[in-house]
């Protein structure tokens, strides 16, 4: 049987970067491939390269045992390869209708905007996947939304071969399986699809074969039959421990330790919040909040994307209006949405999106990590910066070629550590983190979760925000659902996960 | 703007340069002229004499500000596109001032430069305000606030600063002693030049080198980044664009010491404007920028040596620092497509 | 890799620079004379006359000639000092902001004639042109004063400058010359452009009872003589041949700047250039008074004799027509 598709001996440098050295793939038609790899690996890159959106520096690339070469996306397109993007490409100030009439190949050039609203709802219920409002400007949703919407485009042109890069970080659970079993559909009808995803669960449950990259090469390719999680995982973990410098033991800290320490010594709460709803006209409204945490204290928010959780962290960080009133350490935060004011109040942000809130990307690593006060009297002290930069990024198993690198030039989950690495270098008094641990591997995660933990036990507080149903119960602290801007009452670590799944997705406990 | 590396640039530059000298050659052709005699009038023009440099560098001053201040504001993600209002309001200044001016010719001439740069920095005020406080595109509004400050030019030399001696449109002459005198009998070029490069490395110095530069270029970068991390972006985007409205009238100031004398209608022959095609030449770096400035003073130069020695229209010359530009910015396109 | 294009035209185009090193065409011997001009040389007007005037030169007087179009007033005297250097005998600045940096270069280049179009500076090797216009205006004033029935005339002028308040100095003394004891009242619009308000003034002289209508209001002349045309009364021309715009027009006081420009020339290539003020009235010919040949048949014979006298007076300088002083 001939591959569908088919990259031999690809490579690609970044600047200082090899991102790819000599990697080969085959993708057989009727098969779900896992392509696997810790942050930095090169997955991304290697569909960038296969969908025409990168050119390789060397390899060859072969449809159906021919070869081809793409110039441009549109190229691959035709050929019957499909790319949803790890982030969105969608046109922010166009309506969810309007942007999938354009990522639909076979739309009429002219078409009522009745029958784009109806492409929405028919594209909605085929894939079972919830686009939101067909007449809402796509730069008001949320992220999951958006990634939502792009999968679904990338469906319509019925592609023989689709690649979808993290889908699944976005998804709940419902919405997971549900894509699983629409992938499943297409396999079994012939299409091929390759998936980039961090969770072994869900390779071992869709998948029928995986490849696995460390450090730009193909170090594994089999069925998923042949291999066990334990095998994978013991990999990935090998993959990234070049630059993770400590051994990942026991990442799961014992729930009741924390939990215990809270409330105990300080009367003051670090974080409150009273009566307090953020002001967002497109969001979702949020009901009014009160919530209170004391120093060392976390709580995570666990919800899917689109339910207002983002919001609510957005708000309190000063980059939203809001109503009510939040204190920070006793100090009260303007209504108006001021971020200087969370920050001078003590306050550490890590945004959901880290490509546009997290990170200049046109800036070196040292530079992002000096701001918003980089140090030197009258000229910049470039080698304080160098050596902070130089701790952070060892300490958080940043992959770079070097401080001076662009952080634009980083895979997404290495940008997600540099932001993590200067929002916690600063000793916040209160962390508030938005899907920390989104696009990591395994072991990064674990040592993101254990760095919050860590700032928490030196008396910080730490509002996390998280979508990942399995991962919320791993900080041992106490949960609470959101649901369409509800809060749910405070809930155990050890509440089972098919609880919290029914409560996220909307359903009675 | 984003930052580029240096072959890229040199590369952007040279792709654009040959363009440039492809449509002059061809404009020239056309104009029934021989190339061979306009290219050789425009180099002589320019650079071929001591006299010829000095007229370079002494057109160079007003641009090389210009071109600082556009990329300090293009670095801040300010689109500054008012330098020609914020230039002719430090010339108005200059001439309101300089001839009530007494005393040392030192003092006289920082007073002047003093008020040249402040008319500058509050013409960019209205603005700024619009901007901050009612999200008006700072495109717009300095857009406009050029047209009201070519119509006060106007204005002003046949009113309220209009010379009392004789009848024509024109403001009262500065005092001899005042005027900056050439560096060099027999050449135009003042120490203004010198000061118009001191700052250029001044301000290259700030942007690259100060934490504030850093601050300002992040914001410029990334701006709703950089108000994710704390940083305070209204204040620094209102630091850059007065400080690039600053430069902008210390460009108009300077114009009327060291140039002209006085004030007249028209004034500028957009000064303001080539500031901005240099520093989208130069990628916004203040230096590069600083030196496609001194590009164009050159060309400007050459191409009225052309039209005296060869007939050749002027004009056809100042097509170049256009094509220069959107050469420039197409070839910088194409590489950035290639690259992602 | 593909030959680059570009870049072979770059080198093709260093290379043509460089191979023209054997210098430009000889231009300096002989007579040479240069014009800056502050617009372009095709608006019809101010540049386009002062061009026309250095071509005709060219044609009479065999010089060799060089024009170039100066963008802002930090060029002036780069341009002078560059024709300078180039030893060109006679560099026009067209217009009376050139003065400042004509004398500045006048004084280290003494072999070189540097003329401004109007102004006041004059040095051994620097003049202004100066159109006495104002003794056309005299004759119209004269011939005004003659016709008047009501024995009142109007002057309708746009901004109030020295200059057009001495034309209409000279105006009121012809007018006051043809008929003793009339008046001739003026009234400025403050405009050059505004033709309403030329209109709405040359309609409101005419109700006080002015019978004839002076003007100097550039291009708002046209509201003057649409306003005579309604009131059926008279107006005159200036500084161009107006005749043909209106019936109502009389006469126009004309000047002729190609002429000017040569005659400076001229003045500069016979050695004859003495560093004075060049004064340019009747008799050089630059000015002139020209009847409207459709309306000269009301006019009285008497009349035009008169005028021609009184023409023949000024120009030998028996007469002196009063002017502004400024």
């Amino acid at each position: 049987m001939l591959p569908s598709l088919e990259l031999r001996g690809i490579s690609k440098r970044f600047g200082e970067t090899q991102a790819l050295s000599e990697v080969s793939l085959s993708i057989l038609p009727g098969e779900i491939h896992a392509l696997l790899g810790e942050n930095g690996a090169g997955k991304s890159t290697l569909v960038s390269i296969a969908a025409g959106r990168l050119a390789a520096d060397a390899g060859e690339i072969l449809r159906n045992g021919s070869p081809v070469s793409f110039d441009r996306a549109r190229d691959a397109r035709d050929a019957g390869l499909a790319l949803v993007p790890q982030h969105d490409l969608l046109i922010g100030a166009a309506s969810v209708a309007d942007n999938l009439a354009f990522l639909d190949p076979n739309a009429p050039f002219f078409e009522s905007p009745a029958a784009r609203r109806a492409r929405v709802i028919r594209l909605a219920q085929r894939f079972a996947l919830d686009l939101g409002d067909a007449n809402a400007r796509v730069d008001a949703l949320p992220v999951g939304t958006r990634q939502r919407i792009e999968i679904a485009g990338a469906l319509t042109g019925h592609p023989e071969v689709l690649i979808l890069d993290e889908p699944t970080a976005v998804l709940s659970p419902d919405e997971t399986a549900a894509l699983f079993a629409s992938l499943r559909k297409r396999a079994d009808a012939g299409g091929a699809v390759v998936l980039i995803t961090h969770r072994l669960a869900e390779v071992f449950a869709g998948a029928d074969r995986l490849t696995l990259l460390a450090r730009g090469r193909s170090v594994k390719t089999c069925r998923v039959s042949e291999t066990t999680p334990e095998e994978i995982g013991g990999l990935l973990l090998a993959g990234a421990e070049g630059e993770t410098r400590e051994k990942e033991k026991d990442f799961d800290t014992h729930p009741s330790k924390h939990a215990a320490r809270s409330a105990a010594n300080q009367p003051l709460p670090s974080l409150e919040l009273t009566g307090f709803a953020p002001h967002l006209a497109s969001a979702v409204r949020t009901e009014n909040v009160s919530l209170s945490l004391s120093p060392g204290e976390l709580l995570v928010l666990l919800a899917i994307d689109g339910n207002g959780a983002d919001t609510i962290a957005r708000a309190i960080a000063g980059l939203e209006r809001f109503s009510g009133r939040v204190e920070v350490g006793g100090v009260s935060l303007p209504p108006s949405g001021d971020p200087l004011a969370f920050r001078a109040a003590g306050g550490a942000f890590v945004p959901a999106d880290r490509r546009e809130e997290g990170l200049v990307a046109s800036l070196s690593l040292e530079e992002n990590l000096a701001l918003p006060d980089p140090p030197g009297r009258v000229f910049l002290d470039r080698s304080a910066m160098r050596a902070h930069a130089g701790d952070l990024l060892a300490s958080f198993g940043v992959r770079a070629a070097s401080s001076t690198a662009l952080a634009g030039s980083l895979s997404g989950g290495n940008q997600q550590k540099v932001v993590l690495a200067r929002e916690l270098s600063r000793s916040p008094r209160v962390l508030v983190a938005v899907h920390p641990t989104r696009g990591l591997d395994l072991a990064s995660a674990a040592a993101v979760r254990r760095r919050i933990l860590d700032v928490c036990r030196s008396g910080a507080a730490a509002l996390v925000i998280t979508a990942d149903l399995d991962e919320a119960p791993l900080f041992g602290a106490p949960l609470r659902v959101v649901t369409r801007g509800r809060l749910s009452a405070p809930l155990q670590p050890t509440t089972p996960v098919e609880t919290l799944g029914r409560l996220m997705a909307g359903l009675a406990a | 703007m984003t930052q580029e590396s240096a072959a890229r640039r040199f590369v952007v530059a040279a792709i654009a340069l040959a363009a440039a000298a492809a449509a002059l050659v061809g404009l020239t052709l056309l104009a029934g002229a021989s190339p061979i005699d306009a290219l050789h009038a425009l180099a002589e023009g320019s650079v071929g004499s001591r006299a010829a440099l000095g007229e370079t560098l002494a057109r160079a001053t007003a641009l090389v500000l210009t071109a600082i201040a556009a990329s300090l504001a293009f670095r801040a993600g300010v689109l500054n596109i008012g330098l020609e209002g914020q230039f002719l309001a430090g010339a108005v200044a200059a001439a309101a001032v300089g001839p009530l001016l007494s005393g040392a010719p030192f003092v006289a001439r920082a007073g002047l430069l003093v008020a040249s740069a402040l008319a500058g920095a509050l013409w960019v005020l209205p603005a700024a305000y619009l901007e901050a406080r009612r999200g008006v595109p700072e495109v717009l509004s300095t857009i406009l606030l050029n047209l009201i400050a070519a119509a006060a030019v106007s204005g002003l030399v046949r009113g309220a600063l209009q010379d009392p001696r004789g009848d024509y449109p024109q403001s009262r002459a500065l005092p001899d002693a005042v005027r900056l005198a050439p560096l060099v009998s027999g050449s135009r070029a003042t120490a203004a030049i010198v000061a118009a490069i001191a700052l250029a490395l001044l301000v290259t110095l700030v942007v690259e080198a100060t934490p504030l530069g850093l601050k300002l270029r992040a914001t410029g970068l990334a701006p709703a980044a950089a108000r994710a991390i704390g940083l305070p972006g209204a204040r620094l985007r209102l630091l850059a664009f007065s400080a690039s409205g600053a430069l902008a009238g210390l460009a108009g100031g300077l114009e009327v010491l060291a140039v002209t004398g006085r004030l007249y209608d028209p004034f500028s022959a957009g000064a303001g404007y080539t500031g901005i095609a240099a520093a989208l030449l130069g990628g916004s770096h203040p230096l590069a920028a600083a030196a496609s400035a001194m590009l164009f003073a050159a060309l400007g130069a050459g191409s009225s040596a052309m039209q005296r020695d060869t007939g050749v229209p002027g004009a056809l010359a100042t097509i170049v620092p256009g094509v220069l530009v959107l050469t420039v910015l197409a070839a910088r396109a194409r590489l950035t497509q290639k690259r992602a | 890799m593909k030959p680059r294009p570009s870049i072979l035209l770059a080198v093709s185009a260093f290379a043509l620079v460089s191979c023209g090193k054997s210098g430009p065409p000889a231009r300096s011997t002989g007579f040479s004379v240069a014009l800056l001009t502050p617009g372009p040389i095709s608006d019809a007007g101010w540049n386009a006359g002062a061009y026309e005037g250095l071509k005709a030169i060219e044609k009479e007087l065999g010089a060799s000639i060089s024009h170039v179009q100066v963008k802002s007033p930090s060029e002036f005297e780069e341009q002078f000092r560059a024709y300078a250097a180039k030893a060109t005998r006679l560099v026009f600045g067209h217009g009376f902001e050139f003065q400042d940096a004509a004398a500045r270069v006048a004084k280290e280049y003494p072999s070189t004639v540097f003329v401004t179009t109007s102004g006041s500076k004059t040095a051994p090797n620097l003049a202004p042109i100066v159109f006495e216009l104002e003794q056309a205006a005299y004759l119209c004033g004269l011939v005004s004063g003659r016709m008047t029935k009501t024995g009142k005339a109007g002057m309708v002028g746009g901004v109030e400058l020295p200059s057009i308040k001495s034309t209409f100095l000279a105006y009121e003394a012809g007018f006051v010359a043809g008929h003793p004891g009339g008046t001739a009242r003026p009234v400025f619009t403050g405009s050059f452009e505004d033709v309403a308000g030329a209109k709405a003034a040359a309609l409101a002289l005419a109700d006080q009872g002015c019978d004839f209508l002076f003007q100097n209001a550039d291009a708002a002349a046209l509201g003057v003589f649409k306003g005579a045309e309604e009131r059926k009364i008279r107006a005159f021309g200036t500084n161009k041949n107006q005749n043909a715009l209106s019936p109502a027009v009389l006469a126009s006081a004309v000047i002729d700047m190609p002429r000017a420009f040569v005659e400076t020339a001229r003045r500069v290539k016979d050695g004859k250039f003495d560093g004075q003020t060049l004064r340019y009235g009747l008799a050089s010919g630059v000015i002139s008074f020209v009847w409207n040949p459709a309306a000269l048949a009301n006019v009285p014979p008497a009349v035009v004799e008169e005028t021609k006298s009184a023409e023949e007076k000024i120009r030998s300088g028996a007469f002196v027509v009063p002017r502004g002083n400024f």
